[in-house]
C-alpha cells in the first residue's frame, strides 16, 4: 500500500491487516451473539425481501402463499435486512472516506486483469444465491457465525463450498492460462 | 422470541451492517478478485479473515453462552440442501468473486460489479422463493436436525437480552405484543 494516503484513518484500519479485520469482524459477531441470540448472516434478508417484493407485486399469487404456508412463518422486514442495509451503507462510508484512493487505483488495476463481465457477476450471484438459500446459509450465516457455534452443517457448508470453488477457479485460470499459451 | 423492542433490533442491526460492511471494504473483500485469489490459491486474505473472525467469533460465542447470555441454535443438518447449495455457491462465488455480503458492501462502494452480483442474487431469492415449496421436501431429504459437533444440550438463554437489561421498560412492552 502507498504511504501518501497514511494521513486517512487510523493505522489500524489503513494497514487492513487481514487478522485486524478478521478479529474486528469476530468482535462485531460476538456482539451480535449478545444482542440479537444469532451471528451475523445475510443471505436469509435476500430472501424474504425477494417474498416481500412479490407479496407487493402479486398479493394474490397462489405461489407466495404456498411459500408463507412451507416456511411456517410471513417474511419480515427484521434486523437481518437492516444488517444488510448497513453493510451497503457501510461499504458507501468506507469506500468514501478512506478507500477512495484505493479503489480507485484497484480498478485501475484492471487494465491488466479484466474486469468480470456484468453477466458473469449477475449469473455468479443468481447461482450462489440459490445455493445459500438452499444450505439456510452463506459465507457469514454458516461461514462466520455457524462456524463459531460448532454447527455441523456450517462445518460442512464451508470447506465444501470452498473446495468446488477453488476447483472451479483453478480450471477457469488453467484455461486462461493455455489461451495465453497458444497465443 | 421476540424479547427485544424491534425498534432496537433493527438500530442495533443496521449499526452492525455498517460496521460489517465498511470492515469487508477495508478488508480488500469488496474488490472481486480477492475472493477469486482466495480460491486460486494467489491471496490468502479471505482465509486469515475469516480464520480470525471465526476463532473469536467460537471464543465469544462460548464464554457468552457459559453465561447464558446466548444459545447454540445450529442450522439443521440437511445434507441434500447442505452439498447441493455449497457445489452452487462454490461455482456462483468463482464467477462472481463476491458473496451475499461482500457483494451488498461492494455495490454500496460504488462497485457495479457488486451491483451486478446483488441483481443476480435478489432474482435467484425470487426464483427460491417461487420454487421452495416444491423444494422443501427435497431439501430436508435424510435430515439429521441440529448437529452440534462441540456437544451439549442446546442451552437456552437464561438471562435477559441486552437491550432487556439496558432499555427493561423498552424491552418489556415488546415481550408481550398484542394479538395481530
Amino acid at each position: 500500500m502507498s504511504t501518501h494516503r497514511q494521513h486517512h484513518g487510523t493505522a489500524i484500519v489503513r494497514g487492513s491487516s487481514p487478522y485486524l479485520i478478521g478479529a474486528a469482524i469476530g468482535l462485531l459477531n460476538v456482539f451480535a451473539f449478545a444482542a440479537f441470540r444469532k451471528g451475523i448472516g445475510v443471505s436469509g434478508a435476500y430472501e424474504s425481501s425477494a417474498a416481500l417484493l412479490a407479496r407487493r407485486v402479486a398479493p394474490d399469487a397462489a405461489r407466495v402463499n404456498d411459500y408463507v404456508k412451507a416456511r411456517k412463518e410471513p417474511p419480515k422486514f427484521n434486523w437481518e435486512s437492516w444488517l444488510v442495509l448497513g453493510t451497503i451503507l457501510g461499504g458507501m462510508a468506507a469506500g468514501r472516506t478512506m478507500g477512495r484512493n484505493e479503489s480507485l487505483a484497484v480498478d485501475d488495476c484492471t487494465v491488466v486483469k479484466p474486469k468480470r463481465s456484468p453477466l458473469a457477476s449477475a449469473a455468479g450471484g443468481a447461482m450462489l444465491m440459490f445455493g445459500a438459500r438452499m444450505a439456510d446459509g452463506c459465507t457469514s450465516g454458516h461461514g462466520l457465525s455457524g462456524t463459531a457455534q460448532g454447527a455441523g452443517s456450517s462445518w460442512l457448508f464451508t470447506p465444501l463450498m470452498f473446495v468446488v470453488g477453488s476447483f472451479l477457479a483453478r480450471l477457469a485460470r488453467g484455461d486462461k492460462h493455455r489461451d495465453e499459451d497458444l497465443r | 422470541m421476540s424479547e427485544m423492542n424491534d425498534g432496537t433490533r433493527s438500530a442495533l442491526g443496521l449499526a452492525t451492517g455498517i460496521l460489517f460492511g465498511a470492515l469487508l471494504q477495508r478488508g480488500g473483500l469488496t474488490d472481486s478478485r480477492t475472493i477469486v485469489g482466495q480460491l486460486t490459491g494467489d491471496d490468502a486474505r479471505v482465509a486469515k479473515t475469516m480464520g480470525t473472525a471465526v476463532a473469536i467469533g467460537a471464543l465469544g460465542h462460548r464464554l457468552l453462552r457459559l453465561r447464558g447470555l446466548t444459545i447454540a441454535e445450529p442450522k439443521p443438518m440437511n445434507p441434500v440442501g447442505l452439498v447441493g447449495g455449497a457445489i452452487l455457491f462454490g461455482a456462483g462465488m468463482a464467477l462472481s468473486g463476491y458473496c451475499p455480503g461482500t457483494a451488498a458492501a461492494a455495490a454500496g462502494s460504488g462497485r457495479r460489479e457488486g451491483v451486478w452480483a446483488m441483481a443476480g442474487m435478489l432474482v435467484a431469492a425470487a426464483v427460491f422463493v417461487g420454487s421452495y415449496p416444491r423444494l422443501k421436501k427435497a431439501l430436508e431429504l435424510g435430515t439429521l436436525g441440529r448437529v452440534n459437533l462441540l456437544g451439549g444440550t442446546h442451552a437456552r438463554a437464561t438471562l435477559p437480552p441486552l437491550d432487556a437489561m439496558v432499555r427493561p421498560r423498552a424491552a418489556s412492552h415488546a415481550s408481550f405484543p398484542p394479538a395481530p
